[in-house]
């Protein structure tokens, strides 16, 4: 099932598009539900902010996992930074490596698609185990973020090798 | 075409000083980047005088993100903060991004 909407490049939008996860997921746990609406705030929050555009908020879920898309017209690459303590910003894309499954950045022929996934709740124990030894991986095996040469959106299967997992993306 | 989008984000802040003298400022509604300065103006307005110590009550905020996160920050430069009931989402993000030392969580 996927289903999908635009907002406009207003901070205002960023609240709707919270509002969209949160209709969209209804029937998902709580904690699914809460961590999907502040990832998606944060990348929404981002293509206001930085590329300075409308977006696209579209929400994929199938029997493994839930997958969000946010893309927008901005060209610009996002990194998530580790900020120290006493930094005020530069924590959403963070967030969204430390809540999701998996993650990544793919551009798109009008800007860029940011996405992440969560498991769905009947194989959540498998994936908190997976995660964990990613997120325990020494830095020399971990890779940057890549970006993947062509729209994700129906490519999750075939570039699963190609995304971030995890803590392991920022080392 | 983008559509027109009427849902906005809505903070409520409420200040006052507890029996102890400690200022507290009550958060509800949801925080983000379209009225974080609204509690940041807040919170600058705040007598500095030391020592001091601020609680702010997370109890009836239904959302938070960085943006807010930003702001408790910002505050926690000048004074000992505590967050009062910070909801299972916003405690697991403090302690995934290292934040956890920067607050008193209570309970």
């Amino acid at each position: 099932m996927r289903k999908a909407r635009r907002f406009d490049g207003q901070p205002e939008s960023v609240a709707g598009a919270r509002q969209f996860v949160r209709d969209v997921l209804s029937d998902q746990p709580r904690e699914t539900i809460e961590a999907a609406e502040l990832m998606t705030s944060e990348l929404a929050t981002n293509s206001v902010r930085h590329a300075h555009s409308d977006f696209e908020l579209a929400i994929l879920i199938s029997p493994r996992e839930i997958r969000v898309e946010v893309s927008d017209h901005g060209r610009g690459r996002p990194v998530p930074r580790s900020p120290t303590p006493q930094e005020w910003s530069g924590r959403g894309l963070q967030i969204v490596l430390e809540l999701s499954d998996e993650w990544g950045i793919s551009p798109t022929p009008t800007g860029k698609l940011v996405w992440f996934t969560l498991p769905l709740p009947t194989r959540s124990a498998e994936h908190k185990s997976r995660s964990a030894t990613s997120k325990s991986r020494a830095p020399e095996q971990s890779h940057e973020p890549v970006v993947v040469t062509r729209p994700a959106a129906d490519s999750a299967d075939v570039d699963r090798g190609l995304v971030n997992r995890g803590r392991a993306a920022l080392c | 075409m983008a559509e027109l989008e009427p849902e906005r984000a809505t903070v409520q802040i409420e200040m006052h000083l507890d029996p102890a003298g400690t200022q507290v400022v009550i958060l509800a509604g949801e925080l983000d980047s379209s009225n974080a300065d609204s509690l940041q103006e807040r919170v600058a307005s705040i007598p500095p005088q030391p020592p001091r110590r601020l609680i702010f009550d997370l109890t009836h905020l239904r959302f938070m993100d960085s943006a807010g996160i930003a702001v408790l920050i910002g505050a926690a430069k000048a004074s000992s903060v505590s967050l009062r009931n910070p909801s299972p989402i916003i405690r697991r993000v403090l302690e995934a991004t290292g934040l956890s030392g920067v607050f008193s969580i209570e309970p």
